[in-house]
């Protein structure tokens, strides 16, 4: 395993938490001389779940979910520029988990960088148990913020 | 916000780019963007955009590639198009070349503003239809009704 880390991978999600972890991620980098790769997982559950009760199609709450997505993506951007961190940003759909595992691998990154969600109730369960899934199954080290 | 089929207006929009090097094609709009625009030192913007491409890569897959920046050589938000068909190396995550360009400029105020935009044409690009059909577009007009339609 590297001790050094050059490539960092910042999960980006609409939570207080993501942005927190961005920070750290970008202060991270800078003091490091490393890059960032922000990604945003659009979960393809809660499009599904979206769609069947707003009444939109499965492609218009996608849509939407994703415009929100890249506007997260683009303020993390914005911050890591300003910082004269170097970033790439990129978007998948899928289960959040899994593509966390699969980036880690597919970037090659060094670092995970992800904001933990401590809230109480079905969401803070929910973000717990996707926690846990990708911490067992990714090979780098992993900075929860 | 306003649509990018209102911001993209024909004289934005080149549907063969000269060259297939990143820097080239950045010249290329920029220049398109002076041409029409009020753009108080295009010096300035070209090495606002180039700088700010050394930072990131602005390809964001799927053939695509976004070069932005703020900078208060414009007071308005602009949007410019260019096509290269054989496609160009803008160092995107998935390594695939890039053919689709938008280049996308705004005042140092209107972050709130650019990132939308921003947002919204990385959205609508990757409906792989949608990609195509830039892709087809005869005419720069066509370019601008098939956002159009996206947007209604």
């Amino acid at each position: 395993m590297k001790t050094t880390f050059e490539k960092i991978l910042l999960v980006v999600e609409a939570s207080d938490e993501s942005l927190r972890a961005a920070r750290v991620a970008i202060d991270l980098a800078q003091d490091i001389g490393a890059m960032i790769i922000a990604i945003y997982v659009v979960d393809v559950a809660v499009v599904n779940h979206l769609a069947s009760f707003s009444g939109k199609s499965v492609e218009e709450v996608t849509i939407e979910l994703e415009e929100n997505g890249w506007k997260y993506l683009y303020n993390v951007e914005e911050e890591a520029v300003a910082k004269k961190v170097k970033i790439a940003v990129d978007l998948e759909e899928g289960h959040p988990a899994d593509k966390i595992i699969e980036l880690t691998k597919r970037f090659g990154v060094d670092l995970l960088v992800y904001g933990r969600i401590k809230e109480a109730g079905a969401r803070g369960v929910k973000a717990a148990k996707s926690t846990e899934q990708f911490i067992t199954h990714v090979d780098c080290p992993i900075l929860i913020v | 916000m306003e649509k990018i089929s209102e911001l993209l207006r024909e004289d934005l929009v080149i549907l063969n780019l000269k060259s297939n090097d990143k820097t080239k094609i950045i010249e290329q709009l920029v220049d398109t963007v002076a041409g029409v625009e009020n753009i108080k030192d295009k010096s300035a913007l070209l090495k606002a955009i180039l700088e700010r491409e050394e930072l990131e890569s602005t390809g964001i897959g799927m053939g695509v590639a976004i070069p932005h920046c703020r900078t208060d050589v414009t007071d308005k938000i602009i949007v410019a198009f260019g096509r290269s068909i054989p496609g160009a190396d803008f160092k995107s995550l998935d390594g695939k070349p890039t053919h689709l360009v938008f280049l996308i400029i705004a005042p140092e105020a209107e972050k709130d503003k650019y990132i939308k935009v921003l947002a919204r044409i990385s959205s609508l690009v990757r409906r792989d239809e949608f990609r195509t059909a830039l892709m087809k577009a005869m005419t720069r007009g066509e370019v601008i009704n098939l956002f159009a339609e996206r947007e209604k």
